[in-house]
């Protein structure tokens, strides 16, 4: 990706009122390691902070969608438990094939949220001893709360469906996603951006949910882990300012 | 213009070993695949299960609120606007505390249920036509315990509550 001059000083920008409503970190390990639900247990004991623990599921749909002949199913396993810590605002997730961890708005700092997931991953290390670290990904979900009455998205956002002009251009709703090689960082964005229901009314609200991962990694170095966490975080900025206008920073600021 | 010749069945036949019967496995499969990476992606996001979980639920909500008298098709009251208003209260105490409900369901005497069902373990909030509420757990061995939300459990303890009474093993 190459970077616009003007968007390097934006990077590091903060915004009193920034539209993060999650930041996930996720870290899958190679499922060769013999882990079971028993040995996640044990976490219970060693979460401190995090009081609640729940049961964590996978649905999956399995067979086919196979027209006269639907044999679609849908498929749940137990696959990790959840604790949940910082009244509900954390939300640390232990599974069979890897490890999440979560921050709910308020968020604070990068720093705060990246060192409260070292810890926990700290944790999960010791269980899975030397596992091979194979996916990392770096998500935030924002949501952006625009004006009802706004001319055209374009004045907010930059990343979104383009109607033709031949057609009507009201927008009663919207899910788009794109999938972008970061090929610089041998990485890939994932991109959705859609229309949800507002908080309040005169608003119109838009999730811009940007998710840089890396996959197909065989990496045994936590430091590796955590560097490519770090030049996610400056990449995931760096789209969230490609992805919006002034008028939205000043909304936001 | 001469009429098309249909050749004879026999005709075809030889050519039956080299028919390819045209399927969608290819589109069968690539929507499994959305499906699966979209119902993953969501609920890796606890923001957005819980933003569009609640969506749903106060969509339902809504629906039950709008019941008229007799709507069992005998003499059930409408739910009261002071257990859809309590209904609400809680749902969005709920959302804070992480959890979305199975199942709303009016009640024949005005008031509302918020269930919560999971394996053979079943939770309901139970919002009386006059605003009261109650908390119920129960599973298939008949252990039930009630407890009146206020006096008995803050309501916002009751998310926690539910969260620990469904995932207990």
């Amino acid at each position: 990706m190459e970077i616009p001059k003007w968007m390097l000083w934006l990077q590091n920008r903060h915004y009193d009122k920034a539209p993060i409503r999650e930041a996930i970190i996720d870290i899958q390990i190679d499922q060769t390691i013999p882990l079971k639900l028993a040995d996640l247990e044990i976490l219970s004991d060693r979460v401190p902070g995090y009081s609640e623990r729940r049961n964590l599921f996978l649905r999956q749909v399995t067979g086919q969608f196979s027209a006269g002949q639907p044999t679609a199913t849908i498929k749940q396993d137990q696959v990790g438990y959840q604790f949940i810590g910082a009244e509900g605002k954390q939300i640390a997730g232990f599974r069979l094939d890897g490890f999440a961890f979560s921050r709910l708005a308020p968020y604070q700092t990068w720093e705060q949220f990246r060192d409260e997931a070292k810890k926990l991953w700290a944790l999960y290390r010791q269980l899975v001893g030397s596992a091979l670290v194979t996916r990392v990904g770096l998500r935030y979900v924002n949501q952006l709360d625009l004006p009802m009455n706004l001319r055209d998205f374009r004045d907010y956002i930059r990343s979104y469906p383009e109607i033709s002009s031949d057609l009507p251009q009201q927008l009663a709703s919207f899910f788009m996603q794109v999938q972008i090689p970061q090929t610089d960082i041998g990485a890939m964005l994932i991109l959705n951006t859609a229309i949800v229901p507002p908080p309040e009314p005169n608003v119109v609200s838009v999730v811009l949910d940007i998710d840089v991962n890396k996959e197909g990694l065989k990496s045994s170095s936590d430091e590796e882990v955590w560097n490519t966490m770090e030049m996610f975080r400056v990449r995931k900025n760096l789209i969230f300012e490609g992805c919006i206008t002034n008028t939205t920073r000043e909304l936001i600021s | 213009m001469p009429a098309l010749q249909v050749p004879p069945v026999s005709h075809l036949d030889r050519f039956v070993p080299a028919i390819r019967r045209v399927e969608t496995p290819n589109y069968a499969e690539l929507l499994r695949e959305w499906s699966n990476m979209f119902s993953q992606r969501l609920a890796q996001s606890t923001f957005l299960t819980i933003k569009y979980g609640l969506i749903n639920v106060e969509q339902e909500l809504n629906k039950v609120s709008e019941l008229q008298h007799g709507w069992d098709s005998y003499a059930a009251e409408p739910p009261s606007a002071e257990a859809i208003g309590a209904s609400r209260t809680i749902l969005r105490e709920l959302a804070g505390a992480l959890i979305c409900p199975s199942a709303i369901v009016p009640s024949a005497e005005g008031g509302v249920s918020i269930y919560f069902i999971k394996d053979d373990r079943t939770a309901y909030i139970e919002n009386y036509n006059d605003g009261a509420q109650a908390l119920v757990m129960y599973d298939r061995n008949g252990c039930t315990d009630v407890l009146e939300i206020g006096s008995d459990i803050p309501s916002a303890d009751v998310g926690n509550r539910i969260s620990r009474y469904l995932d207990r093993t």
